[in-house]
């Protein structure tokens, strides 16, 4: 009883941290997203190149290695280390650790590409008629992509988006190579002692999250099918 | 609008990388530190590297390292009047690259010194001697070299033990993460044989958890020397041996090796 305890509490704290990493990389990420996406749609063709490569970059290598590429890199390249926050308060110290930086902007980064190409395909998939009928309405562009096309795009890629979301927090387990002390890395150090099913347990609380995760996107979907694209 | 986000794009680009090449780099200062004695004193914190590797660098019930070298880290910390901070290094492999990074600053954890490594970093005075052996199930038929060159073996990946078997050319060999792993590749019967430190072995196997395995007898692999990993070049190297010295001296070290069960480099540490 008394190690179930330890375990739960253990794997508890080391889900918190990949709750943090997967809500900052999502912060993050959708709006970087968006601006990627916009950049690859982009008329100024050296833009448009630049970012269609770094997407390319971004989808076409595993994450495992963007990972040790920005943490690693800029410090064997003598350019920076990455910040670590020092408040003074232990466990916000320990937890936002260079470790958690580099992994959020790896995350973030490769994130926002996935990201990117869900916006273009969700904006693209909207029929050029309806930005004509905007512009002979008068409407400027901006007014255009925020009253009419938007709120059918977030309609339109909210099944593909939750699909990425729910990969994201089970991504989270790769930063545990970084030594961020995660859920993974809390099961890990139990198998250590000769425990196995603390990863069972670590399971558990991934199907949990992702279960909420379900419901929730599901009740968006629902208040989202009101209208008809 | 696109016009504005790109500049808006490229402008936070240009920030990013400016602020990034505008990092740190510790030359000059007041006190007359320089290189990583400053850092260390300026962060208040020694970062040392470590495994889960009993009896050097292992956890009590409390979730606190202890072990022979988390203890003399510690002391080391204090004599610098900093704080000490151990973090685990998931893959040993990742060791160089942790310490070469300024990850952290020393690697403490019973880490076999070779002419290999001493390439991409220094090594304090020696403080330990190990070998490699054979940890086996003890109802294993393996006695000998011949039998374990043919058998699946499991060795931690980028550790001494795993140099044995490519110097040795064996053949079906699987590579963990730690020592640790590797015995319990063994006692779960996914590989035959496990070749780790002899310390491990000794303060490990045969008891606790790891009571169905044996060390193979009259097996052993190269004879070795514990050192600590430091930076090429680093300034800490010269405090660190003083440290070394001064606690085999007063007898710190004896004490703590009787504790863990630790065989000390006395040669190396006699000056």
């Amino acid at each position: 009883m008394e190690v179930f305890l330890e375990v739960t509490s253990n794997l508890a704290n080391g889900f918190l941290v990949s709750f943090i990493l997967f809500a900052l990389t999502l912060i993050l990420a959708l709006p970087l997203g968006l601006l990627i996406s916009f950049c690859t749609m982009s008329k100024i063709a050296p833009l448009r190149i630049f970012f269609k490569i770094i997407v390319w970059i971004l989808r076409g290598t595993p994450l495992m290695l963007q990972l040790f590429v920005i943490f690693y890199g800029p410090g064997l390249l003598g350019l920076f280390r990455w910040p670590s926050v020092n408040t003074g308060w232990r466990w916000f110290d320990s937890t936002f650790d260079t470790r958690f930086i580099a992994a959020l902007v790896a995350f973030a980064i490769n994130y926002a590409a996935y990201f990117s190409e869900i916006y273009r395909g969700g904006i693209q998939s909207i029929t050029k008629g309806q930005f004509e009928a905007g512009q002979v309405l008068g409407m400027t562009k901006k007014q255009i992509f925020f009253k009419i096309i938007l709120l059918q795009v977030i309609k339109r890629i909210l099944p593909p988006m939750s699909n990425e979301i729910i990969t994201l927090i089970k991504d989270t387990s790769l930063a545990n190579t970084l030594s961020v002390y995660e859920i993974i890395y809390e099961a890990r150090s139990f198998m250590n002692i000769g425990l196995i099913w603390p990863f069972f347990y670590a399971g558990a609380f991934y199907l949990v999250f992702v279960g909420i995760l379900t419901i929730i996107f599901n009740k968006l979907e629902k208040k989202l099918s009101y209208f008809r694209t | 609008m696109k016009k504005v986000l790109a500049f808006a794009l490229t402008l936070l680009l240009t920030l990013g990388a400016v602020m990034g090449l505008t990092a740190c780099n510790n030359t000059s200062n007041e006190d007359g530190l320089t290189g990583d004695l400053k850092a260390v004193k300026d962060a208040g914190k020694i970062i040392v590297g470590i495994t889960d590797y009993a009896p050097m660098d292992y956890k009590d019930s409390n979730g606190k390292w202890i072990g022979f070298d988390a203890e003399l880290a510690e002391k080391f910390a204090q004599e610098l009047g900093v704080t000490c901070e151990f973090v685990e290094i998931v893959d040993w492999n990742n060791k160089v690259a942790e310490i070469n990074s300024r990850q952290i600053d020393l690697i403490w954890n019973g880490m076999t010194a070779d002419e290999e490594l001493g390439k991409q970093i220094d090594f304090s005075v020696s403080y330990a001697k190990n070998a490699q052996v054979a940890v086996v199930l003890k109802n294993s038929t393996i006695t000998t070299k011949d039998q374990i060159k043919t058998a699946t073996v499991a060795v931690e990946n980028g550790s001494a033990g795993q140099k044995v078997t490519v110097a040795e050319g064996f053949t079906n060999v699987s590579a963990p993460g730690n020592q640790k792993q590797a015995l319990i590749e063994v006692k779960s019967g996914n590989s035959q044989v496990a070749i780790i430190d002899l310390t491990m072995a000794q303060s490990l196997v045969g008891k606790g958890e790891f009571d169905t395995l044996k060390i193979v007898e009259g097996v052993s692999y190269g004879d070795e020397i514990f050192a600590v990993g430091l930076r090429k070049g680093s300034n800490l190297k010269e405090k660190l041996d003083d440290f070394l010295y001064a606690q085999f001296e007063n007898g710190t070290i004896t004490a703590l090796a009787n504790t863990y069960t630790v065989g000390i480099n006395t040669e190396a540490l006699t000056k």
